[in-house]
């Protein structure tokens, strides 16, 4: 099955065709997958996934409708493995999803080039990489991580570079009950394995390693793994011998601080800020629009994200121009600029209360958690502070989450 | 002496606690903008000049007993990965009871006086580490070397003091005098050092250091009277501890 599809003309479809990068490999008949030959290294991922509370805010779901939840099945031949999209109850057709590392060649919608995808090493995670040439003589190229968070939830951070432009997405998936949408063999397949996929997800959740790290270095823009080591929050053992070890391996520096931040959260804050120039989305405005509104680029649906839907009419996938990235708010990620590493004053190591805010159009965000004077960005900059809008982990939380009434 | 040794163990035992904001296992949050040192150890007087050689003939002194203890200290600031602009100051101290050699008193008593030698160089330097003294792996982590060799040069001035107190022979009369014959003054001064730095922690090195000094100056001729410039050359050798910051 050739995966181009029409999603304007066809939301249902357009849910299927986007998937991570991944894409590639995608092939009718996934309902024939033989258990016995399945992957070992998707098990984290086998089970229904469903975008977590705070992205859910994010996307701005309507009060009666739910965001889409999607659902791995072990499928047949290596690092493949089947998903299905249900959308409102209705569970679209079985496609595949490719890991085994090899390029795929990309012809869609004004943009040509490449995509690939392959596990870590220790097959703990998923890097996805991929380069377009777009209409407009853009060159798109983008980097990404699936991983598993210790809390179990299916963590996804994907960065898009468009010229010299670069913008990061986070979204947090967690796992949800089988659908009744999905059919009886495909709920088989996934109960199946229920026992091997949590032994999986706890070993897929376990700490990074400073390989980890250097391995993910070699695969991702600085960016992408600054977020990604951000949004985990773990902390490293770091000695002068390890963090030689870092720099030998050309680690970028501001990888190495972030590890450094994060190793020593009592001197340290980390904020994940939005980009420089970052787009602010006018209230009720739809994407597309704004984009007319700023610039005269083309808007260019990329389709990573097995959340992405027009269905929902305000579904635009990774989205680019000439004034920089918007909201991906069709699968409710938050997009982020550099992370700026906050230095702490001494007298701030107990837990701050956070100077909240309201955004004209946007609603309330939490604050910098008072790290604000004197931060230096790891580029030199000085900041004030920049807030985390999305939910993203910060100083100062209270650990609860909100969630959409139902 | 007691004072220098309070300050080393002060150091010693606040520089991990002032450090631990800013240091993590091994390295440092940032890199470091300059150090301080205290030192101590022995500085060996040339003490090759006529005065000294008159007060040896004369008295039971010879040239070791102008050589003492030495201690002192710098401030550096860090100019480029290897250079230092350095301030130095130090004190080199003996002091030696004497009596005459040829000469006893009326009562076959001896002689008796105290010779004291005082050099306080006080310099303005350069100092450049022979090998990198660290290397920063990111905004946020620098990593000192165990080992940082070093060579170092300045230039500035030299207080002296060389102060003879007692009872003397006058030589025209052989009459026994009590008196203090000092001069003190100041002298150009020039200094080259080699020395090496061993890291004990992020922010704590241990540092061995040889030193030469090298200046003259005139005596007060009213109480050493037609000698020639007084010897202040000599080699120190400190260890002592350094605190980056």
């Amino acid at each position: 099955m050739q995966f181009d599809i029409d999603r304007k003309a066809n939301g249902t479809s357009a849910v299927l065709a986007a998937v991570l990068l991944l894409g590639s490999a995608l092939a009718a008949g996934a309902q024939d997958t033989q258990l016995a030959s399945n992957d070992a290294r998707w098990g984290p991922w086998i089970g229904c996934w469903q975008s977590s509370s705070r992205d859910a805010v994010s996307m701005e779901l309507a009060p009666n409708k739910s965001a889409p939840v999607i659902c791995f099945m072990p499928a047949t031949g290596n690092a493949r493995v089947d998903f299905v999209t249900i959308n409102e109850g209705t569970a679209g057709a079985p496609e595949h999803v490719d890991a085994n590392g090899t390029r795929r060649a990309v012809d869609r919608e004004g943009c040509t080039g490449w995509e690939i995808a392959d596990f870590s090493a220790d097959a703990k995670r998923i890097y996805l990489h991929s380069e377009h040439q777009c209409t407009g003589n853009r060159t798109r190229t983008s980097t990404g991580i699936m991983s598993m968070t210790p809390d179990g939830e299916w963590l996804d951070v994907q960065g898009v570079k468009v010229n010299e432009r670069t913008g990061v997405r986070v979204a947090h998936y967690g796992r949800v009950p089988i659908p009744p949408a999905l059919n009886a063999d495909l709920r088989a397949k996934v109960e199946a394995v229920k026992l091997a996929t949590n032994t999986a997800v706890i070993a897929a959740s376990d700490s990074v390693r400073i390989a980890d790290v250097i391995e993910a270095s070699k695969k991702l823009d600085p960016l992408v793994l600054q977020t990604w080591l951000t949004e985990r929050g773990q902390g490293f053992n770091l000695d002068a011998k390890r963090l030689t070890q870092l720099a030998d391996a050309k680690v970028p520096s501001n990888v190495i601080d972030v590890m450094v931040a994060l190793t020593y959260p009592q001197t340290f804050a980390v904020n994940l800020a939005q980009a420089d120039g970052q787009v602010v989305r006018a209230a009720g405005d739809p994407q597309v629009a704004m984009d007319e509104q700023m610039h005269a680029g083309p808007t260019i649906f990329m389709d990573w994200d097995p959340f992405y839907s027009n269905a929902y009419g305000y579904g635009y996938g990774y989205r680019y121009g000439t004034y920089g990235f918007g909201n991906g708010n069709a699968y409710g990620g938050t997009w982020y600029g550099s992370p700026i590493v906050l230095v702490k004053p001494a007298n701030l190591n107990l837990p701050q209360e956070t100077n909240g805010r309201m955004v004209r159009g946007r609603g309330y965000t939490r604050g910098s958690g008072g790290g604000g004077s004197g931060s230096v960005s790891p580029s030199g900059r000085t900041s004030g502070g920049s807030s985390s809008s999305g939910g993203s982990s910060s100083s100062g939380s209270t650990g609860r989450t909100a969630k959409p009434r139902p | 002496m007691q004072t220098a040794a309070a300050a080393l163990i002060a150091i010693v035992a606040l520089a991990p606690r002032a450090g631990a904001q800013g240091s993590g296992k091994g390295f440092l949050f940032h890199k470091p903008v300059g150090s301080f040192a205290l030192r101590g150890g022995y500085a060996v007087a040339n003490a090759s000049s006529d005065v000294f050689s008159d007060a040896t003939t004369q008295l039971t002194l010879n040239k070791g007993d102008f050589s003492g203890f030495n201690w002192g200290g710098d401030i550096s600031y860090s100019t480029g990965d290897r250079w230092d602009l350095l301030f130095d100051g130090e004190v080199a101290y003996s002091k030696k009871d004497s009596e005459f050699r040829k000469f006893i008193d009326n009562n076959n008593q001896p002689i008796e006086q105290t010779t004291k030698f005082t050099r306080v160089p006080l310099t303005i330097g350069l100092k450049y580490y022979l090998t990198s003294r660290g290397r920063s792996v990111s905004q946020f982590a620098y990593i000192p070397s165990k080992f940082a060799p070093y060579v170092s040069v300045g230039a500035g001035a030299m207080y002296y003091d060389f102060q003879q107190k007692g009872d003397f022979v006058d030589f025209e009369t052989l009459d026994v005098f009590n008196t203090t014959l000092e001069s003190t003054g100041w002298a150009p001064m020039g200094r080259g050092a080699a020395g090496v730095e061993y890291s004990l922690g992020p922010w704590l090195a241990l540092t061995g250091e040889g030193r030469y000094v090298w200046a003259k100056a005139k005596l007060d001729p009213s109480a050493f009277d037609g000698y020639d410039k007084i010897d202040l050359d000599g080699f120190t050798g400190t260890v002592g501890i350094r605190v980056r910051f």
